[in-house]
């Protein structure tokens, strides 16, 4: 079963733990940013894997493919020209366009860690959560965001 | 160990700050490899972004390995004729101990001291929270059980950008429960305050105030209100709310920089600690076991000329002091360091996460083990001494009481506060640190800034009495009018702090500060 990174946006405290993590391990390459919609929320932002990925249709030398059994969105960096085409099809933002060693980066989820995520193991606040697509449709995350009261994802 | 493949990872403990958390440092054949976030350890593996860039400090391209004399490299023999000239004449020489230094190696200094009959030691670590000592109770220290426990808790400044990782605990504990009453009180609105029942904005600079009224001390004469910002009333509804609880907890973090006269923030949280028996949980990067006398009777000495050496243990000083260049200049210096920096005589200093000994965390003591082979040519204080022929045991430990007068330093709050113009304030963000994550940024009021003509992101000059540099601006709400506020994370921006030295510890202050663009 294919499993996602999920952020519980009522968690996260905005310490870019996450960021610093992915920075670190893949040597100066964040693959997951920030967003901070100013005294709203922090959002990390990482890849979602999309079910009909618009980075993996816009490649023009197909250095994203979807890895079948897992379902993951991966970029070969031998085989990407560093175009950016991908960086500007993304919906979410979440790939990097300034470009480090002239290709673009994106997140991989961790595949050469048998754990996961090194930002999610990161996460200071357990925002950041690795959980299989069952799980996540049980939970309500970031329902404080939507309804305004503290205790409603606490009942 | 965890042996993986061909890479192992050796368990140690983040020396990065006072906090304590566990993790793992991987190596493999061609050198430290990376961070590994391991999950039987009390942080449950998580780590805040110093934790993770752990490793960058490690292998810094500043990193010293090789003894090096006024800009040459030499051989570590080469230094004992130095050590020889300088004890001839103990009276004329200072030793500053920094941080990164365990408890038997601060023993060995003071031994070493005694030795030769050098009067002159004084800490370095001129970070406020190096004053938090005293509420590291070792026989029950506070920790991130006693969150869960609590019914109210106060906070004092930002404790998730000081210490992300008691976060997920706070988060938690505030919204278990309707009734729990989370006070945080800080000059800026940080993360904390965006969880908080209560937030005390208090204006810049005046946390003393609030921490002693909270404690019960009188301050009469003193137009409370208009100083703080907050009404006296609700200031003493909560002193006796909590006082009242049955369980509380003081969570206090003081960053560089950020108030005037942070020995009497502590004070009064020493007071409300001891008059409603609830514990402190003090947040800090480093702490000193010992009470070293202060920095500011040295100074005096080296104004006076009667200093010829100094000899500094530790990680940072005078690297990331700029402002003492000119006092220093001339001085010999001696300096036991981990980065390379300018040209004194400087010893290749291993980090406390290459030794063994105890350092104190925010929970209590804990033990380093040195399983962390040091950079090559790295050495602690035992090992220094040993090359220059000195033996310590390193069993000495003096405590000095700390004497604090509240009424002085609540004169000079009011003197300070009456300048009207910019003034410069440090703020703690953990992701800035050492400027390896990200440089820092000056934060502006949006009323501020537009009188100055700038927007978010313009790079602008910035000018104090004791340097200048220039910073990007980010104009942010949560930042209150008539004050900036940046991260005191390199010695550029570090430079930039006034420090005055009438009370018993050395005080960097908010200064004030000319900002302008360049057309």
């Amino acid at each position: 079963m294919a499993r996602r990174i999920v952020l519980d946006l009522d968690l996260c405290c905005g310490c870019r733990s996450c960021e610093a993590a992915c920075k670190v391990a893949f040597k100066g390459e964040s693959r997951i940013r920030h967003g901070d919609i100013e005294s709203v929320a922090y959002l990390p932002l990482a890849c979602k894997h999309c079910k009909e990925a618009l980075c993996l249709s816009s490649c023009p030398v197909e250095a994203i493919t979807r890895d079948e059994k897992t379902g993951l969105v991966i970029r070969s960096s031998f085989k990407c020209i560093g175009c950016k085409s991908c960086a500007l099809a993304c919906p979410f933002g979440v790939i990097d366009a300034p470009l480090v060693r002239h290709i673009s980066q994106k997140c991989n989820l961790c595949r050469d860690r048998e754990q996961g995520p090194r930002c999610v193991a990161a996460c200071s606040s357990g925002a950041l959560q690795f959980l299989e697509e069952e799980e996540i449709k049980k939970l309500e995350i970031g329902a404080r965001m939507v309804s305004k009261d503290a205790f409603v994802r606490r009942r | 160990m965890v042996k993986k493949g061909v890479s192992v990872a050796i368990k140690t403990l983040c020396p990065f700050c006072g906090f304590g958390c566990e993790l793992g440092i991987v190596f493999d054949d061609f050198g430290i490899k990376g961070v590994e976030y391991l999950k039987d350890t009390p942080n449950q593996g998580r780590l805040c972004p110093r934790g993770s860039a752990s490793v960058l400090y490690l292998n810094h391209p500043k990193r010293l390995c090789v003894p090096v004399v006024d800009g040459k490299y030499q051989d570590w023999k080469f230094i004992r004729k130095e050590f020889k000239n300088i004890l001839q004449g103990p009276d004329t020489v200072a030793v500053t101990v920094d941080r990164n230094v365990t408890i038997e190696e601060e023993s060995a200094i003071l031994d070493f001291c005694e030795k030769f009959k050098i009067k002159n030691i004084a800490s370095t670590y001129f970070e406020p929270e190096a004053l938090l000592n005293r509420f590291i109770d070792e026989k029950a220290p506070a920790g991130l059980e006693d969150i869960e426990k609590s019914e109210i808790i106060i906070v004092f400044g930002d404790v998730f950008n000081y210490a992300p990782m008691i976060s997920k605990n706070l988060i938690n504990w505030k919204f278990t429960d309707r009734k729990h009453r989370l006070v945080v009180i800080d000059s800026l609105t940080n993360h904390t305050s965006y969880f908080a029942t209560d937030f005390l904005m208090v204006k810049p600079g005046t946390e003393a105030l609030i921490s002693l009224k909270l404690g019960g001390e009188n301050l009469p004469n003193i137009k409370f209100s208009d100083i703080t910002g907050v009404p006296e009333e609700v200031v003493e509804n909560i002193g006796k709310a909590f006082s009242s609880s049955q369980d509380g907890l003081i969570i206090v973090s003081m960053p560089f920089a950020h108030s005037y006269e942070p020995q009497l923030v502590f004070e009064g949280i020493r007071m409300l600690s001891g008059k409603s028996k609830k514990k402190v949980l003090p947040i800090f990067e480093f702490v000193h076991n010992n009470n070293f006398q202060s920095f500011s009777k040295i100074l005096t000495l080296i104004r006076e000329n009667k200093i010829k050496y100094l000899i500094n243990f530790g990680e940072q000083f005078p690297f990331y002091y700029p402002q003492f260049s000119k006092e220093l200049s001339g001085l010999k210096i001696l300096a036991a360091s981990t980065l390379r920096f300018r040209d004194y005589v400087q010893l290749p200093f291993a980090l406390n996460i290459e030794k063994s000994g105890t350092i104190l965390t925010s929970t209590g003591k804990k033990s380093l083990n040195a399983e962390i082979p040091p950079a090559s040519g790295a050495k602690n204080v035992f090992e220094i001494l040993d090359i220059q022929g000195i033996k310590t045991d390193g069993t000495k430990s003096v405590i000095r009481e700390l004497k604090i007068d509240i009424k002085e330093g609540i004169k000079r709050i009011e003197k300070y506060i009456q300048d009207k113009g910019l003034k410069l304030f440090g703020e703690k963000i953990s992701f800035y640190y050492l400027g390896l994550l990200e440089k820092p940024v000056l934060k502006m009021n949006p009323i501020d800034a537009g009188e100055i003509g700038i927007k978010s992101g313009d790079v602008v000059n910035i000018e104090t009495k004791m340097g200048k540099t220039k910073l990007p601006v980010k104009i942010t709400n949560e930042v209150p009018q008539g004050a900036v506020f940046t991260q005191p994370e390199t010695p550029e921006v570090r430079g930039l702090f006034e420090y005055q030295t009438s009370s018993e510890f050395l005080n960097f202050i908010p200064t004030e500060v000319k900002i302008w663009q360049e057309e």
